[in-house]
């Protein structure tokens, strides 16, 4: 009897729990069909309005876009250098490490409003105006200590006699980088380059801190929660969520696909 | 520890061959090119910033100066004055922040358990799972923590369900309480704790599980004994991931909270930033955050830390 | 897909044959932070040779190996392959492949790009067709669109040994290729890998810590103790006459008596270890005088239950039996000689009562048999402690 309630119990924890993740996503599925005027905040109907003309509220899609080019913009620029720093990390000694090492792991340890309050006085100081660039910057800056984290353990997972391997099978250091380190990275560079374009799109404090008036999609929201947001908001969180669902679950589907053709060879 | 050793003259010789030595230089030079774009960014836009933030902290507000002017200044009193005013908004933000952790670890531990280990023969269920985890982060956190505010609002459905069970006084709130400002915490931060846990778990070895049962343990014997034990790198990493924004943020508490006993620290800096106009102030708070956050993680890492983190 | 059961046989395929280059190791130390790798080395291995380095693990055999290779740079000394000198050469411009000890396949590529990186790394125009070649032979084309992972230690051995064998390079480097492997492939693969060198013709350096697989596919072993080579030669001069305790004690096993040379006669010296008489012909010993350790492989003993009839140019020793262990084909006995210690031979399991612990039994055996090393040398060195 008491085992099988232990079998029970954990599938009905995380099932509350996954609830409670989904309850709010499910929340904003539904008010984006709300038939909802001005304020999105009572159930008015149904419409498909909101899905037919998504850019139909002021400054939705405007702050929408910023918010995809920021992202793309910093997820490059840190997904980029965080992986050097990674690879030469793992890979090669030189002086300063350590102090390195601790350069990576304090903006981790560092609550977003201190990272977004200390660039602010950077950038007073600097006398640079607030916007499109200084957000860029700081979302660079704090995406890249998660993106080093997240390479840096693919790095030291893989075998260095891989690289010695294809030394000795005539790569320069070079071809060996290009033809072998590289593409086994592949996987934990495109996790890490994710990981850093969901933290910049989702990102509010950092950039309200560093940005003026430039607008991007969280800090739209929260402006307009106060007088109520639209319901095109909620067309755009659904249609980024399912986005994501469908990306990583075809992600899922092609891999489980080439796993199984594998195999029949 | 080094390739050199003192001749009989007491010279230093260095007894690697030329080869090995430009081998090494020209390693290490690599290294440094692979380091250094990056190791710039981090020091002019966070070390150098964190340093900017410091010395802000100490600056003076001149007689008579117009709003938002300061002066470079030795000014510690600055530290006192908002310490004085703001420390129950500090000690309530790591408070909450704790209490958010707490329950992110015991939701999140058995959903991680779940999908990491119960599941692992069942490959697209997991996917799913694993999936919605993930999911959440790409529909605005700041949307998800309005939608509760919508959800528990006072004409909303689940305060009507409860006042109607008697479970909540007639004239009582779900939102603009602690409660709610721990719940969105726990809420947006559960991600954090889950996928550390989970990539921890999913390298379990479940025959140690197996070995276990053998010895004559029970399954929760097993458990705590073998499975915990095993994740613990797992959870510390979960646990700071999810205490350290928490204890900072502001969003949660400004959407669900209230202007009397819900006011996190963050709330304070940002206002004291952009409403009061008080650069030093908001400074000094912001320092002190840091100061306490890393105080705190250090304690933590030293009485629980692995070296497997980070 | 029956994958692990029966390993295929290599077969005969039309390789052009090469005959591999000359390797020569002058004076090659190789210095860590922390210890001497490899002690002033020198190597002459002549072209077509299969040799093998055989040692303990740190020996420093890993060490020498990557540093014909180019993975490592040697501190001093010189390394040449074929008459050049490539101790500066880095490892992609030498024509050396290495067959490694993880086999360290590339997990992304399948079996056949494994094998073709090589050739095409040197611009091959016929890369494919070669690797595809290459498979044949190691009888794995059947699973050339395969990935590493998915195949089984043996065969994944053999796609290593295709990669290097490909390119036909001057020397082929085997490190410990068969550690991971269990004790029938393992067999298996060496009968396999000997029967490739001889058919290829390169020159292979083979490395392992297995005494028993490097008598079995060498040409020439070399035994390395910290970082030198304690002994060299053709596998039965070195078992038959060890130079040194160590090589004595790992390459088999040999029972060792510590005594004093006590004068020559025909050819024999005689030597006195604690009131027993010992003899070992002049040419079988290293040292001529003084202390002198004296040793006899366990198979070269006879054990008698009576006292044989004396007969000159042998050694006779008594003692008491305190262990007995049937093997199978042999029981292997240990006796207790007074004065000198415990004994160790083994007699064939041809139906003959064998002697039982405690009873009283006479050893001898032909002094020809018997080798003379250094009176300074430990009775104990290179033996299996485990």
């Amino acid at each position: 009897m008491k085992q099988k309630i232990g079998r029970w119990i954990i599938p009905a924890i995380a099932g509350l729990a996954f609830i409670y993740l989904l309850v709010p996503i499910a929340y904003i599925f539904v008010f984006s069909f709300n038939d909802a005027g001005r304020t999105n905040l009572e159930w008015r109907g149904f419409t498909l309005d909101n899905w037919q003309n998504p850019c139909g509220a002021p400054a939705v899609c405007e702050s929408l876009v910023n918010s995809l080019q920021v992202g793309v913009v910093a997820t490059i620029v840190s997904t980029a250098l965080g992986t050097c720093i990674a690879i030469g990390l793992v890979r090669y000694k030189f002086r300063f490490r350590k102090l390195t090492d601790v350069l990576i792991i304090l903006p981790l340890a560092t609550p977003e409003v201190v990272l977004g309050a200390s660039l602010l006085a950077q950038f007073l100081n600097l006398g640079w105006e607030l916007g499109y660039t200084t957000i860029v910057i700081a979302h660079s800056v704090f995406c890249m200590s998660f993106v080093i984290v997240t390479v840096r353990a693919r790095v030291s997972s893989l075998d260095p006699r891989l690289e010695e391997a294809a030394a000795d099978l005539y790569s320069t250091p070079r071809a060996a980088f290009l033809k072998v380190t590289f593409p086994l990275l592949v996987p934990g560079i495109v996790a890490a380059a994710l990981l850093s374009f969901a933290m910049s799109f989702d990102d509010f404090i950092i950039t309200n801190f560093n940005s003026g008036t430039f607008q991007t999609f969280p800090k739209f929201i929260y402006v307009a929660a106060t007088r109520g947001i639209p319901a095109q908001a909620n067309v755009i969180g659904s249609a980024m969520f399912i986005t994501a669902l469908l990306v990583v679950v075809i992600g899922q589907v092609m891999a489980y696909r080439k796993r199984k053709r594998l195999e029949q060879v | 520890m080094s390739n050199t050793v003192m001749t009989k003259k007491g010279k230093i010789a260095d007894l690697r061959s030329r080869d090995e030595i430009k081998a090494e230089r020209r390693k290490e030079r690599t290294g440094v090119y692979l380091v250094v774009p990056g190791l710039l960014l981090l020091l002019l836009f966070f070390a150098v910033p964190v340093m900017v933030l410091l010395s802000m902290s100490l600056y003076a507000r001149p007689e008579g100066a117009s709003i938002g002017e300061f002066v470079p200044a030795l000014e510690f009193r600055n530290y006192a004055t908002v310490l004085g005013s703001y420390w129950p908004d500090l000690l309530r933000s790591f408070g909450f922040a704790l209490i958010a952790t707490v329950l992110a670890l015991l939701i999140g531990y058995p959903m991680a358990y779940l999908v990491a280990v119960r599941l692992r023969q069942h490959g697209l269920l997991q996917g799913i799972l694993l999936v919605l985890l993930i999911a959440p982060f790409f529909s605005s956190f700041i949307l998800r923590t309005q939608a509760w505010k919508q959800i528990l609002a006072d004409e909303g459905f689940v305060a009507q369900t409860m006042k109607f069970l008697a479970i909540l006084p007639a004239d009582g709130h779900l939102t603009a309480t602690p409660f709610a400002v721990v719940a969105g915490l726990t809420y947006n931060f559960l991600p954090f704790m889950v996928l550390p846990i989970y990539a921890n778990l999913g390298r379990l070895d479940t025959r140690l599980l197996e070995a276990s049962g053998d010895l004559y343990a029970g399954p929760m014997t097993s458990f705590f004994r073998v499975t915990l034990p095993l994740s613990a790198p797992g959870v510390f990493a979960g646990t700071l991931l999810t205490f350290i924004p928490a204890a900072g943020d502001y969003v949660n508490a400004a959407l669900l909270g209230n202007n009397r006993n819900t006011t996190m620290i963050g709330q304070v800096i940002d206002s004291r930033f952009f409403k009061v106009i008080d650069y030093p102030g908001a400074a000094a708070l912001s320092f002190v955050l840091m100061l306490s956050i890393l105080v705190l993680v250090t304690i933590y890492i030293r009485r629980f830390g692995t070296k497997e983190l980070m | 897909m029956n994958t692990n059961t029966a390993e295929p046989s290599i077969k005969q395929v039309d390789l052009p044959r090469s005959d591999g280059a000359d390797l020569n190791l002058k004076g090659v130390t190789k210095r860590f932070a922390e210890f001497i790798a490899v002690k002033d080395l020198d190597l002459m291995v002549p072209s077509g040779t299969f040799f093998a380095l055989l040692g303990p693990s740190g020996c420093g055999k890993s060490t020498t190996l990557r540093m014909i290779a180019g993975l490592e740079a040697p501190s001093e000394g010189q390394i040449s392959i074929g008459g050049k000198d490539v101790t500066a050469l880095p490892s992609h411009q030498r024509e050396v492949n290495t067959v490694f000890q993880s086999y360290a396949l590339f997990p992304h590529m399948t079996v056949l790009e494994n094998v073709a990186f090589g050739l095409k790394r040197k611009k091959d125009k016929q890369a494919m067709e070669k690797a595809r070649a290459g498979l044949e032979m190691v009888e794995l084309a059947h699973l050339a669109n395969r990935r590493p992972e998915q195949l089984s230690g043996g065969q994944q051995q053999r796609v290593a040994l295709a990669r290097a064998l490909v390119n036909r390079p001057q020397v082929l480097l085997l490190d410990e290729p068969l550690g991971a492997l269990d004790m029938k492939l393992r067999r298996q693969m060496q009968m396999e890998l000997k029967s490739i060198q001889t058919e290829v013709g390169l020159t292979f350096i083979h490395v392992t810590h297995d005494q028993e697989e490097a008598m079995t596919m060498a040409d020439v072993v070399a035994v390395m103790n910290e970082g030198r080579i304690e002994q060299m030669g053709a596998p039965r001069d070195l078992y038959e006459l060890p130079k040194t305790a160590f090589v004595a004690n790992f390459l088999g096993k040999s029972n060792l008596m510590r005594g004093t040379v006590t004068g020559e006669r025909d050819g024999l010296l005689e030597v006195a270890a604690s009131g027993h008489k010992i003899v070992v012909a002049v040419d079988r010993a290293v040292q001529h005088e003084g202390e002198i350790v004296v040793g006899v492989r366990p198979e070269k003993l006879h054990l008698n239950r009576e006292a044989p009839a004396e007969a000159t140019g042998y050694n006779e020793l008594s003692g008491e039996v305190i262990d007995v262990s049937f093997t199978g084909t042999t029981t292997e006995y240990l006796i207790e000689v007074a004065g000198i210690g415990r004994i160790g031979t083994f007699a064939q399991n041809r139906g003959q009562q064998s002697a039982e612990v405690g009873e009283t039994v006479y050893l001898s055996w032909d002094s020809a048999h018997s080798f003379g090393l250094a009176g300074d040398e430990l009775v104990d060195a290179g033996v299996d402690k485990t």
